[in-house]
């Protein structure tokens, strides 16, 4: 057990790591949901200029890594800005920016996923076309998208671990203090994988547990 | 109560609908007949601007369609459509799919739409069908749940697009029921349908379309037992 030993030995660097992991992920999530929720529906409105927009900035954010995408937010923001930022608001950004383009391209898919007949007939009935986006069509698409969303979830937690590379102090980085003291290279990897699986995998079944809620209507 | 002037719709290159003009008057049922693809459906669906025309002018007690603008929501809670394939909302039970609208719309409150509700379910013979979901339905309850949720706007038109094309043979007798019903309480309706019996029972008027075009309208009798153009004659006696 000699692990578990090392585990309760760098508590301290682990319990501060899985903090700012946590947090990093709830509040990309949050942000990037709802500005994912934003593009997409952008990517389906009518005016071709905000179609464009949202189109590129999904293609962009997609398109290139998330190591990268941090790194040009923390510097950028000196280069550029002279802004001295700090790095967990940075990997904030950058996180919440990089998952928004995911989320969008499934809120769209989900949207889309809905038969054309459930619009028509909201309109037909008298809502409006907000009234009718919001009773009808969005409880369906995000019952029809919930993997998709969970599946996207479970990546921005791992994800978040390319936050230590601008120094946050998450998960991964405790590990790589704990590898420096402790002189072992294998173990505290170990831990730390531990520990990602765990966040994760409660994730998952939470999203399952969701997934059964809404399927009252099968 | 409905005319329709010099209605033109394009799809892409295809002209599906040619000159257009009819008038429908409160109280009127009227059937629109002919083979598939001749328009009837796209018209209908004009009717309740699920579709854009591309050129004429439709107008509902007077009020031209086109230059509603933000008021085609209240236009259309005058006017109920009832599609081919139910379009019920599978994530409401069927008496929220009847009591959404018009509580969403403002026109009645939870109780009053709850009761009117339960007032179209009983005359549908569906009450105990409130609590269910529409997925464990069979389609002749379905498309009645879809008339009854149409009703509780209390519409001043209805619009029927092929009601009854999507049902299996023995469940086209009771939603057919219902629609007479309808019929006799002088609600005005249009009627997009392959149920020659029924056009020629219920339907003050029928029209015949083919290619896009009206080829000819009558009473439902003389329609039928007396039609005038040869494309007439040659579908009545393909689907007599």
């Amino acid at each position: 057990m000699e692990i578990l030993e090392l585990f309760v030995e760098y508590k301290q660097y682990y319990m501060i790591g899985i903090k700012t992991t946590i947090m990093l992920s709830l509040f990309s999530l949050i942000i990037g949901t709802s500005l994912g929720g934003l593009l997409s529906l952008l990517r389906l409105s009518k005016f071709r200029l905000l179609k464009a927009i949202s189109t590129a900035y999904i293609e962009v954010f997609r398109g290139t890594p998330m190591m990268v995408q941090i790194a040009l937010v923390y510097f950028g923001s000196y280069v550029l800005f002279g802004v001295d930022m700090n790095s967990f608001i940075a990997a904030l950004i950058a996180v919440s920016l990089n998952s928004a383009a995911y989320v969008a391209e499934i809120i769209r898919s989900g949207i889309q996923s809905v038969d054309k007949g459930q619009w028509e007939a909201s309109r037909s009935l008298g809502l409006s076309s907000s009234q009718t986006m919001k009773y009808i069509i969005l409880p369906q698409a995000i019952k029809n998208i919930l993997p998709a969303l969970g599946n996207e979830f479970v990546t921005l937690i791992k994800e978040t671990a390319v936050a230590s590379t601008i120094g946050v102090l998450d998960l991964m980085h405790a590990s790589k203090i704990v590898q420096s003291s402790s002189y072992k290279a294998f173990d505290p990897l170990v831990i730390v994988a531990a520990i990602y699986f765990v966040l994760t995998f409660s994730l998952s079944k939470l999203v399952g547990v969701l997934e059964r809620r809404l399927s009252y209507s099968d | 109560m409905i005319k329709v002037e010099n209605l033109n719709k394009f799809f892409n290159e295809k002209q599906v609908l040619k000159n257009i003009n009819m008038e429908v008057k409160e109280g009127e049922v009227v059937a629109l007949i002919g083979p598939s693809g001749s328009g009837k459906s796209t018209l209908i669906r004009c009717i309740d601007y699920l579709e854009e025309p591309t050129s004429g002018d439709i107008y509902i007690n007077g009020k031209n369609l086109a230059k509603s603008g933000k008021d085609i929501d209240k236009l259309r809670q005058n006017i109920g459509m009832v599609f081919q394939h139910f379009n019920l909302f599978p994530h409401k039970t069927v008496l929220e799919n009847i009591t959404l609208a018009p509580i969403l719309t403002g026109r009645m409150s939870k109780k009053e739409a709850e009761d009117k509700a339960i007032d179209l379910l009983k005359t549908m013979d569906l009450l105990d069908k409130k609590d269910s979901y529409p997925g464990s339905l069979s389609g002749g309850q379905k498309q009645r749940i879809a008339i009854a949720r149409s009703l509780a706007m209390e519409p001043k038109i209805m619009l029927f697009d092929e009601a009854t094309s999507a049902l299996d043979p023995e469940m086209v007798g009771e939603v057919l029921k219902v629609m007479k019903d309808l019929a006799v309480t002088g609600m005005t309706m249009v009627v997009v349908t392959h149920e020659m019996a029924f056009a020629k029972e219920v339907a003050d008027r029928v029209i015949f379309m083919a290619e896009g075009e009206i080829v000819e309208e009558n009473t439902a009798v003389e329609l039928f037992e007396n039609p005038q153009n040869p494309r007439t004659i040659e579908f009545l006696s393909k689907v007599l």
